[in-house]
């Protein structure tokens, strides 16, 4: 139970209530939810907070908590499935070109600078504006948009891990790139990899919430907090609570990741103190002296 | 006279300068041999290309031109599975035993990986090899559950000479292999190589800056300066009559432990700085800083013989004593 107590101590529980809160509605959400989120019912159309339905339901009549619970579901499944895919691709690209340098680094880094110069929602609007909008599509987009970073991200780290003399002994030994790259460098590449990636799962999240408010990403009747926002907009006025719970559970969402992967950065990394902080310490350390 | 086991024949390993697109000329021509059992020093100061040889040596550094004989094949040219057979039995002993080792292995894990890579199929008997090895470097048996970071840098080291003979190598390179040990430590560290090559034969390239530490240990030393060599002979006749001046002025350098004798020792101060690997002096490299250059020296001087098996690259070998004119400070 010693890594439970650490995760704790490192990750804080506010920041683990709110990420793990999301991850349980996530996996149980079919259980959870009340109503069949597609569901409609025009009877119960725009009805307010109610024992029926705990959060309202919109204009067809549809259950607003079912919903934000699918939200939940098909936000953080397109998360998981960007982070995983362009973290797979990313990684392969990035340790590739870090190892064995040359012409391949050049290649994949050029690649890359591409990337970075025109800006990742872009990429993916343009995927989409080809291929057409639909939930996979988008995922696939985002994914594309998203490779560079890993990519560059894990080059660094397998480069100057590469020139270590320990990575050296292991060529000398005889050791095969194969077993030099999965057993040694991968390993120090994902711990930094995956400390970015809970940092930059909020931004996914935005970027997926984005696309499908948009209209290119999460297509109807499929429930999904950006697309639950732009079909709510005609009723603002009469309903505001259409907009603001989704927009509610979005924010809460980033703010959970952005922390996460703060506080894990933190705990790997820790930062200089900044100079308020140093003042402040000194001046209580100076009282404790005079006391 | 023995069969060399490893021959080095006028090796040259030159870098590019990532910004100008210049050849860093680090190793130009360098020729020595290693006789089996035998412990060789290759001294010289930071920068004159010791360390790039030594790294070409084991290949993770990439020759211009030049050969490396070892058990009759050229190095070099060998490749495919077989190829690194041959190139696993020249092993390579790091200066910080710390970075040498995987923060994320235990002693275990590493020696029984060097073992897997060295073909020992059978887990039960890779287990009893990384004993055996643990032994032969005197380390205690409870160390394999250690990190690197858990143990002393003589221990480290330890792991790190065990780790090499893990490969059943034939010629160590070492190095610095004690520079970053506490000075107790060093002579531990030495009379290991020294047992090495007692109990297995194993040759040893002994490099360092450390001119006494090579004295203890070496029966042949090189002396290296930009790239080349500039002295080579057997310990006790090269450290007793230096023929090159470089020589003359390292060695001049070195405090003697008798105060008395201290007191009245004559010490070179050689001028100005190493010249660039970049753009070397023409004809002999040492001679802008020596201070018995001639009109003769505008030539590459050959290598000259001094005494039996003691020869230097200079035009007056054996002519010259730059110490016995020095002042005395």
């Amino acid at each position: 139970m010693i890594w439970l107590r650490k995760t704790f101590h490192i990750v804080g529980w506010p920041t683990l209530l709110l990420v793990s809160s999301f991850a349980f509605i996530a996996i149980f959400g079919s259980v959870i939810s009340p109503y069949d989120p597609t569901m409609q019912n025009l009877s119960h159309s725009m009805q307010s907070f109610s024992g029926d339905h705990w959060l309202g339901a919109d204009n067809l009549g549809r259950d607003t908590l079912s919903r934000l619970i699918a939200g939940a579901q098909t936000t953080l499944l397109g998360v998981v499935t960007v982070l995983l895919l362009a973290g797979t691709v990313g990684m392969m690209l990035g340790t590739l070109a870090g190892y064995f340098g040359g012409w391949l680094d050049e290649i994949v880094m050029r690649f890359c600078d591409f990337g970075f110069s025109v800006p990742s929602l872009f990429v993916a609007l343009a995927f989409v504006g080809v291929f057409g909008p639909s939930y996979g599509n988008m995922i696939l987009a985002l994914s594309i948009a998203w490779v560079p970073i890993y990519a560059r991200l894990t080059r660094g780290v397998v480069a100057a891990a590469a020139s270590q003399a320990y990575i050296e002994s292991l060529r000398v030994l005889g050791a095969s790139p194969a077993r030099i790259i999965f057993r040694h460098l991968v390993p120090v590449a994902l711990g930094q990899v995956l400390v970015y990636a809970s940092a930059d799962a909020g931004l996914l999240a935005l970027a997926i919430a984005n696309l499908s408010f948009l209209g290119l990403g999460v297509q109807p009747p499929q429930a999904e907090w950006g697309q639950m926002l732009v079909s709510a907009m005609p009723y603002i006025q009469e309903a505001p609570r259409l907009v603001i719970l989704p927009g509610i559970a979005l924010t809460l969402l980033v703010i959970g990741f952005n922390l996460l992967g703060e506080r894990i950065a933190l705990a790997k990394n820790p930062r200089a103190m900044s100079r308020r902080k140093l003042t402040l310490r000194r001046a209580i350390f100076k009282k404790e002296l005079e006391a | 006279m023995l069969e060399p086991i490893l021959q080095i024949t006028d090796l040259k390993t030159h870098f590019r300068d990532s910004r100008t697109g210049a050849d860093i000329r680090a190793c130009d021509g360098v020729t020595l041999h290693l006789n089996p059992g035998e412990i060789v020093g290759l001294v010289g100061e930071s920068g004159c290309g010791k360390s790039t040889l030594g790294r070409t040596i084991v290949g993770l550094e990439r020759a211009r031109s030049g050969s490396i004989m070892f058990k009759g094949q050229d190095v070099l040219a060998l490749k495919g599975r077989e190829g690194a057979a041959t190139r696993r039995e020249i092993q390579y002993i790091f200066q910080d035993p710390l970075s040498s080792l995987s923060p994320r292995q235990t002693v275990g894990e590493a020696l029984n990986e060097a073992l897997i890579i060295n073909g020992e199929g059978n887990s039960a008997a890779r287990r009893a090899r990384t004993l055996e090895l643990l032994e032969e470097v005197s380390l205690p048996s409870q160390l394999v559950d250690r990190y690197a970071r858990e143990m002393s840098g003589g221990q480290r080291q330890r792991v790190c000479i065990a780790r090499a003979l893990a490969a059943d190598p034939k010629v160590l390179v070492c190095d610095e292999p004690v520079s970053s040990l506490d000075v107790s430590i060093r002579a531990q560290i030495m009379n290991l190589f020294l047992k090495l090559r007692d109990d297995m034969g194993m040759a040893c390239l002994l490099i360092a800056h450390d001119l006494s530490i090579v004295r203890l240990a070496a029966q042949r030393v090189y002396v290296m300066y930009l790239g080349q060599i500039m002295e080579e002979g057997q310990s006790a006749s090269l450290y007793r009559k230096p023929a090159h001046p470089y020589t003359q002025a390292l060695l001049s350098a070195v405090p003697l432990t008798n105060p008395d004798e201290e007191q009245s020792r004559r010490r070179i101060l050689l001028r100005g700085e190493v010249p660039s690997p970049i753009n070397p002096p023409s004809g002999c490299r040492f001679r802008t800083r020596c201070p018995a250059k001639q009109s003769e020296c505008e030539t590459m001087p050959p290598l000259m013989p001094f005494e039996p098996g003691h020869g230097a690259r200079c035009h007056f070998t054996g002519k010259v004593d730059i110490v016995a004119n020095a002042a005395v400070p």
